[in-house]
């Protein structure tokens, strides 16, 4: 069965623009991610691993920015051959995008967590964000039922009366903004493939007018500032936070209603971090990024959060993105893997095949510097450090540190080529004809 | 009894929890509870366990640079004059043990008066965790590596500049170095700059307070050849602490494995990892991620975390989260029992049956 594409960038550059130079983070990045698998992404700090999947959910901060190169994701169920190049999509689309379709599990968890804010706020702001309109709904038809029980001319009624009416109002409101979002993402999905001026100016001005488009009820806000109208939204959070007990029951946290009280200090790192991953997988995603999830927690903890993640993909996700520094994880959790080096993409392969059989120079040596279980020789080590990607080495950025070196190494960046089916590796030594057999 | 460097008894190590208008004193965090170890001559000994269960407080209390709460820590002693404090010590006689008090005094570097733990600090160094903190960001490389050796009059100032260069040739870096600042090295480089601080003295002991988690992994592999071309170069004895357990493996010779502040197993590195007694070393081991697709291991997953070390679970401390837990485990703590008449010791009511 061939796999289905996912998420695809082609020759990705991002760059830092600091006080002491511009910081080349990525330099051309090509990964394919397809649906249905976990891949890794792996190097050492400083390699683009997270700037990658930052530019993925276009969350790289300032002073960085993607300066060109495509992000392209195949969302659409029914429809597999157009993909969305979010590069060029607007603010709102992506934040409609993000923690629905594709959400992200950071690697510190105490930090990922607002500390004055509840479990329960927290994870329920997800559903608030995506999912307000089958809240609305529920709550509705809630508040409809409990309203058939009483009197028929209570003060109690009167009240719930009330709370219906702006229920129904911001509802209402949210479905018209719906609609028109709607509109605008099907036009452009259309132009997606056009590149001549006209459609390029009609792209803007769409992409102008998703920024602009409220999706808040004038009169809903103001109602919200009148303490008595206010209490409609007591209803609306009862719903949300039975979704949240149901979702943390889900992810196997002991005793939800107590957790979904306390504030995040309360609770253990390894709680900490499965409360991200409630948060990420609220709204069922389709693609979860997991950037360095365990990288802060104990190795039995540790245990409990990879077990977890496992489990999370057979039910509830179908692709994860993983990325980590440890090649242990990565030979245990993933089915693809690529390696990347100072911004490049070193060589990408099954997770097999990697370990069995590593081409690049760079994946040898890292391969061969971890301590194995068996490991009755010497480590070996790549000589050198990382380079600085103010001035990055010219050529293939790896060549100063490069065992198999050859003049052509320092001059031209190797091109990415498939060295035998399913096995992509970016390095002169495959490439040159005079080349040394390795 | 075999040669050792470094002698630990019963040590405890608590920190106060105060609290109210007077700062009352409410409960401690026991970070470390009566711990015996000793580090042999010559050896690399591991400390490993999670985040909390008191490994790096073990090593700085160790070295005082935490004062210890209670327990004795014997360093380059001879065993005799140890047996003999010991021995009064454990005898019920009041009298008897009053007479300990002044022989601890100087023997005992938890007890020892300044100029004698001045003299005994030169055999003793630390090398931390990160070398970006670790290091005066304002001092020069010269000045940073120099600074033990004036601090404690060791050599003239005239030869200060060579033994410097000396050190700095040892770890693997050159004269350019010496009149840079920290910020403009890698972190490798940082740490072997650490490292050349730690030896400037010539220490016999070195403690490893987990030299390279904070360094990236072609960079750790590095640092830990360095480290073991040294012990073997300058006989350096060792205290490993970390968490990682392949770095252990690889540079141990005997494990130690904390948990909530005690010791639960300790034996040599080969034996422990072939066949590891106490539950929760087998845990441990069972979770480290093994570099190799190829191996599928049967992992055991703990439920549960590191319980509060303010108020420790009573009995075996590790009895909430042990599958193997029963009546005796949740009342009566276990001691250190001998595996079997070899090196090993294991801290386990039920290790034999399991």
């Amino acid at each position: 069965m061939h796999a289905l594409t996912l998420v695809e960038t082609g020759d990705l550059k991002a760059s830092f623009y600091t006080f002491e130079g511009v910081v080349q983070a990525l330099n051309g990045v090509g990964i394919v991610l397809n649906q249905g698998e976990t891949y890794g992404l792996v190097g050492e700090s400083g390699c683009g691993k997270s700037v990658t999947v930052r530019s993925l959910m276009r969350i790289i901060q300032a002073p960085g920015r993607i300066d060109s190169g495509r992000i392209v994701l195949f969302l659409n169920r029914d429809d597999r051959t157009h993909g969305i190049d979010i590069v060029h999509r607007s603010e709102a689309y992506m934040q409609s995008i993000r923690g629905s379709d594709i959400s992200m599990i950071f690697q510190e968890p105490a930090a990922a967590l607002n500390p004055v804010l509840t479990i329960d706020y927290q994870v329920g702001e997800s559903f608030r964000f995506h999912r307000m309109e089958q809240m609305l709904d529920e709550t509705l038809i809630d508040l409809d039922a409990a309203r058939g029980a009483r009197r028929r001319f209570s003060p109690a009624r009167f009240a719930q009366s009330i709370s219906a009416a702006l229920l129904r109002r911001e509802r209402d409101g949210l479905g018209r903004y719906a609609e028109r979002v709607q509109v605008i993402d099907n036009e452009l999905y259309l132009l997606e493939e056009k590149q001549d001026g006209q459609s390029e100016g009609r792209k803007g001005e769409l992409n102008a007018r998703r920024d602009r488009a409220r999706s808040k009820d004038a009169f809903v806000s103001l109602a919200r500032h009148f303490p008595f109208l206010r209490r409609y939204r007591r209803k609306l959070d009862a719903t949300i936070h039975r979704h949240v007990v149901e979702l943390l029951t889900m992810l196997g946290i002991p005793n939800p209603e107590n957790v979904a009280e306390r504030y995040p200090h309360e609770l253990s790192g390894g709680m900490q971090q499965r409360i991200v991953i409630a948060i990420a997988l609220a709204c069922h995603p389709t693609l979860l990024v997991a950037d360095e999830p365990t990288s802060n927690l104990d190795v039995t903890i540790q245990a409990q959060i990879v077990e977890l993640i496992k489990t999370l993909k057979k039910t509830f996700i179908s692709s994860v993105l993983f990325i980590t520094h440890d090649l242990g994880l990565v030979a245990e959790m993933c089915d693809r893997v690529t390696v990347m080096y100072a911004g490049d993409v070193s060589e990408t392969a099954t997770v097999k095949e990697l370990f069995r059989n590593p081409l690049h120079p760079y994946t040898t040596g890292l391969l061969a510097s971890v301590p194995k279980e068996v490991q009755d020789e010497e480590l070996a080590m790549i000589p050198g450090a990382v380079p600085n990607l103010i001035a990055p080495p010219p050529g293939c950025r790896f060549h100063p540190r490069c065992p198999h070196r050859m003049t052509i190494c320092s001059l031209e960046k190797p091109v990415t080529i498939e060295h035998s089916p399913g096995h992509w590796v970016a390095c002169h030594l495959y490439t040159e004809k005079d080349a040394p057999h390795v | 009894m075999s040669d050792n460097l470094v002698d630990v008894r019963e040590l405890k190590k608590y920190y106060p929890i105060t609290g109210g208008v007077f700062r009352r004193h409410l409960a401690d965090v026991r970070a470390v509870d009566g711990v015996d170890l000793a580090v042999r001559r010559g050896e690399c000994l591991g400390l490993v366990g999670e985040s909390g269960c008191g490994k790096t407080t073990l090593g700085k209390t160790l070295l005082r640079l935490h004062d210890v709460t209670s327990g004795r820590v014997y360093f380059d002693q001879d065993p005799a004059a140890v047996e003999e404090v010991e021995a009064l010590l454990r005898s019920a006689d009041a009298r008897q043990r009053a007479r300990a008090r002044p022989l601890l005094k100087k023997i005992d570097l938890t007890r020892m008066g300044a100029r004698d733990l001045l003299a005994l600090r030169q055999k003793i160094q630390i090398v931390f965790q990160d070398p970006t903190n670790s290091l005066d960001p304002r001092m020069l490389v010269k000045d940073i590596v120099a600074e033990p050796l004036t601090a404690q009059h060791l050599i003239g100032p005239k030869e200060v500049r060579d033994r410097v260069l000396e050190l700095l040739g040892i770890v693997g870096l050159t004269a350019d170095h010496l009149m840079r600042y920290p910020h403009e090295f890698s972190g490798g480089q940082r740490q072997r700059i650490a490292i050349a601080r730690a030896l400037a003295t010539g220490p016999e002991f070195v403690l490893m307070d987990e030299p390279t988690s904070a360094l990236d992994v072609s960079v750790q592999a590095q640092i830990l050849n360095l480290l073991k071309r040294l012990q073997a170069e300058f006989k350096l004895t060792y205290l490993f602490v970390t968490h990682h357990l392949l770095v252990v493996k690889y540079i141990s010779n005997r494990i130690a494995v904390m948990y909530l502040g005690k010791i639960n197993e300790i034996g040599p590195t080969a034996e422990i990892f072939a066949s590891p007694r106490h539950p929760y070393t087998r845990a441990l081991l069972s979770a480290i991620p093994v570099p190799d697709p190829e191996t599928k291991r049967e992992k055991i997953i703990l439920s549960g975390d590191v319980p509060n070390p303010v108020s420790p679970p009573t009995g075996c401390r590790f009895h909430p989260r042990c599958q193997y837990a029963k009546e005796v485990c949740r009342n009566i703590e276990p001691v250190l029992e001998r595996v079997d008449g070899g090196e090993r010791m294991v801290a386990c009511h039920r290790w034999r049956e399991i």
